[in-house]
């Protein structure tokens, strides 16, 4: 597997990884809205973009992930930007506030174009980023833990969000074994002359269909196999369980809640008080046009 | 006490082929029976029936002096334990230490209790080096030691194993057997039935049953039954090396007798 | 077809951190037409080796040559018909019914031949005759092989890989899982084709088939190749260097010596051959 893939877990003891994944995914969503609050003017965009540019980007890297990971999983975003860039730029508008950049061919483009898009990127990159601060330090198992908690009381409604939550971790065991299971019936199949790689449409049609046929048999008799082994060793998914892996909510976790939650308030009054604050204090007047 | 108790038991998947026709037999404590046939002989199909998997048979069926039926199945299974032949197919856990907890869990043991119990039976089944690895880093006898710590870590009286070395190599086949004798040590009242094609495996058992398609043909212990070579060859099974070879050199002219019950004892007769 | 294998290096995920070097220095060489055993613990580099075979990996160092075809580390040297390669070695793999998705049982085993070029009358005719060869009669033809038995579904898969009529055919523990009836049939079919003219490499850990069934054995430790020779040869060594079980009549012949009663174990393959040798000590004392 590629160890550049987007999204893997990395082993490390940063706080972030000691974090309760339950206040962890709250934090990311609080600081998620945080990241797409609008603001008043491109100057108070490219602060507040600054500040959260500067906290995200530090987090992540706390987080253990080197900094040519984190650039080869923005990689695939280059080009959406520049394609939304060509279309802010041919977009026609009435008003500027940041003026002409340069003219083409008697066509004006505006600098209001690139911060458009700049805006996007930003926030592309910093949503990516606080979800690889996510994936990266928090496993699988214990993802599924806290997705389940947050669905406890759907279980009142009659939702059965532990089912689900079963569901979900004998997924995630299985995954590594069902590999396994392609790789297998592939060198079976490419011995028996089939061509993966190349080949005219209808021939890789085929191709994929030994793969996959054999695959769901075999998918099925494990799931089968699996809920008798599961039925003998007691499993009820009516009944109650105790769980051996517990979730502990420690003073760490409320501390960085509140401060998370402080960060998006802040945002959040900026941006519904139109300040424009720091743009005098800091000297960053503009003459508008 | 008899263990189990089956009474003319027939079955049948879809209602016309019968999988099992009118078998009787018991099984009493602390015994260790050997169930073989040959594939397709209704060896699983009987695990299932006593698992509680198939219901809808005619017989009877009595676990622990109990009925089996549906409402005595939850409390029957709590005293049993099963192990399958597919090792990955039983694996529910991330890591050795969850699925042993997986039992555990649908038992509603204390989660304060649950570190000591696993801790305890992962050592019995010489696993306690691998506690944090995830399945796909375990070999096919490790991932049955595995799931045989789950199943001894509900304190069962009997341990059905269903053709559960059949997709072993050699060494995982012999982890196991030999994991087999040390608990049947350990826990005499422990009762072991186990389900098999290796006529190797069936010879170490204490008694045997043959199943040949859906009938119960021959039943006694390791040394009356593989003494009918040719019928068990007529339904597709061979004899352990031992018998065979006795058999063989019966027909070269060296006579054996009866007394001798293993290769050691023939060894020494021959050397004498 | 000759096989040869020429400092051959194998490393799996090399550059990383699970790099691991699964064939080292491997340098063998098989005739044709043999009934070659490939043995040795799991892990060993068995089917690494084979999958060389049939150019499913490629060396990291080294050479193999299969009849005509180079299966070089170099690219350059590297022959291009990997195809007509997979038609001339077969390859059955363990539990090989996991590889069967055809809606009737002709339909599967004709899957081979028609990848290979082959027209679809001629390869449906070609799956009947394997299927006659696996023992499996014409009612079967038409069936689904999912409603199949285990042994039947693995005679499918079988024929399968015999519809291609390869040249060299490499089976890794065909006897895996199968009652010994069926263990037997099984051997007994490989022993025939063999006979026909097909090279057979019989990967396994039943140490009493490659008694029964092998003229060659080899065997292999931490990927690398430590031993070549007829199976009696190795069985008279000392087999616990090479974690490998000795078979029944071996086992027994060794320990009726230590107990002083002299039996030739120069020609021993099954047990009618044992009792034969028991009986002849006799007359000696």
């Amino acid at each position: 597997m590629n160890s550049f893939a987007m999204g893997r877990y990395i082993p490390y003891h940063s706080f972030l990884h000691k974090m309760d994944p339950r206040a962890k995914i709250f934090c990311l969503i609080v600081l998620m809205v945080a990241v797409f609050m609008p603001f008043v003017s491109w100057q108070m965009v490219a602060v507040m973009a600054g500040i959260a540019f500067l906290l995200i980007t530090g987090l992540l890297l706390a987080s253990h992930m080197s900094i040519l990971q984190l650039l080869s999983s923005l990689k695939s975003l280059w080009l959406m930007v520049i394609f939304l860039l060509i279309i802010y730029i041919l977009t026609p508008r009435n008003t500027s506030s940041l003026g002409v950049a340069f003219t083409l061919w008697n066509y004006k483009v505006y600098w209001d174009s690139f911060a458009e898009a700049g805006r996007i990127l930003v926030r592309l990159m910093l949503m990516i980023e606080l979800s690889l601060i996510l994936t990266a330090t928090t496993k699988p198992l214990d993802l599924t833990f806290a997705l389940e908690w947050y669905l406890t009381p759907l279980k009142w409604i009659g939702f059965p969000s532990h089912v689900v939550a079963m569901t979900i971790t004998l997924a995630l065991r299985f995954i590594p074994t069902i590999l396994e299971d392609v790789n297998r019936i592939m060198k079976a199949q490419s011995s028996r002359g089939v061509d993966f790689e190349h080949g005219k449409l209808g021939a890789k049609f085929r191709a994929v269909i030994s793969l996959i046929v054999p695959l769901f048999v075999s998918s099925f008799i494990r799931s089968d196999d699996l809920a008798n082994a599961m039925e003998c060793r007691g499993y009820d998914p009516k009944a109650k369980r105790t769980r051996y892996r517990q979730l502990h909510f420690s003073w760490l976790d409320f501390l960085w809640t509140v401060l998370a939650s402080g960060f998006a308030a802040l945002f959040i009054y900026v941006s519904v008080t139109h300040f424009d604050g720091f743009v005098t204090w800091l000297g960053l007047g503009t003459n508008l046009v | 006490m008899k263990i189990i108790e089956v009474e003319k038991l027939s079955y049948s998947y879809d209602g016309k082929n019968p999988a099992l026709r009118d078998i009787s037999f018991s099984v009493e404590e602390g015994s260790y029976v050997a169930l073989i046939g040959h594939n397709g002989s209704g060896k699983s199909t009987l695990a299932k029936v006593l698992a509680g998997l198939n219901g809808g048979f005619f017989g009877h069926v009595k676990l622990f002096g109990q009925e089996l039926t549906a409402e005595s199945l939850p409390s029957l299974r709590s005293r049993m334990g099963l192990v399958f032949q597919n090792p990955d197919n039983q694996f529910v856990g991330a890591s050795v230490r969850d699925d042993i907890a997986f039992g555990l869990e649908n038992r509603q043991v204390p989660s304060g209790q649950m570190e000591e119990i696993i801790n305890q039976y992962v050592k019995e089944v010489g696993m306690e080096a691998f506690l944090d690895s995830a399945p796909e880093n375990l070999s096919g006898g490790q991932k049955q030691r595995v799931a045989i710590a789950g199943v001894l870590a509900m304190k069962p009286d009997l341990v059905v194993f269903d053709e559960a070395t059949s997709m072993l190599d050699p060494v995982g086949k012999k982890d196991i057997l030999d994991l087999t004798f040390k608990l049947r040590q350990e826990n005499p009242k422990l009762t072991v039935l186990s389900i098999t094609h290796d006529v190797e495996e069936a010879s170490h058992a204490d008694e045997v049953l043959v199943l040949n398609e859906g009938r119960l043909m021959l039943h006694g212990t390791p040394k009356e039954v593989f003494s009918h070579e040719h019928e068990l060859n007529d339904i597709r099974l061979s004899c352990p090396f031992f018998i065979a070879l006795v058999n063989e050199l019966k027909r070269q002219g060296v006579s054996v007798p009866d007394s001798i019950n293993n290769e050691r004892e023939l060894e020494e007769f021959l050397c004498r | 077809m000759p096989i040869n294998f020429s400092k051959v290096f194998y490393v799996y995920n090399p550059k990383s951190p699970f790099q691991y070097e699964a064939l080292k220095n491997v340098n063998l060489t098989i005739k044709e037409g043999g009934f070659v055993a490939l043995v040795g613990k799991t892990g060993s580099g068995k089917s690494t080796l084979i999958s060389h075979l049939n150019a499913l990996l490629h060396p990291t160092s080294g050479e193999v040559v299969i009849d005509d075809f180079v299966n070089s580390a170099e690219k350059k040297k590297r022959s291009r018909d990997i195809k007509a390669l997979r038609q001339k070695v077969g390859l059955v793999f363990q539990f090989p019914e996991y590889q069967l998705f055809e809606e009737t049982v002709e339909k599967d085993v004709a899957f081979g031949p028609k990848n290979f070029g082959v027209t679809n009358e001629e390869a449906l005719k070609q799956a009947h005759e394997a299927l006659g060869v696996v023992g499996l009669d014409p009612t079967f033809y038409q069936r689904s092989p999912f409603e199949l038995s285990g042994g039947e579904k693995r005679k499918v898969a079988i024929a399968g890989i015999l519809a291609i009529h390869p040249k060299i055919l490499i089976v890794d523990e065909p006897t895996a899982g199968l009652d010994p009836r069926a263990a037997e049939e099984t051997m007994t079919l490989f022993r025939k084709i063999h006979e026909e003219g097909t090279t057979i490499i019989l990967v396994t850990h039943d140490m009493n088939l490659v008694l029964h069934y092998a003229e060659e054995v080899i065997v292999m430790e931490n990927g690398q190749v430590v031993l070549q020779c007829h199976p009696n040869e190795l069985f008279g060594k000392d087999l616990t260097q090479y974690s490998l079980e000795v078979p029944d009549v071996y086992r027994f012949a060794r320990d009726l010596r230590g107990f002083g009663l002299k039996i030739d174990t120069a020609n021993l393959h099954s047990i009618p051959d044992l009792a034969i040798a028991i009986k002849g000590a006799y007359h000696h004392e």
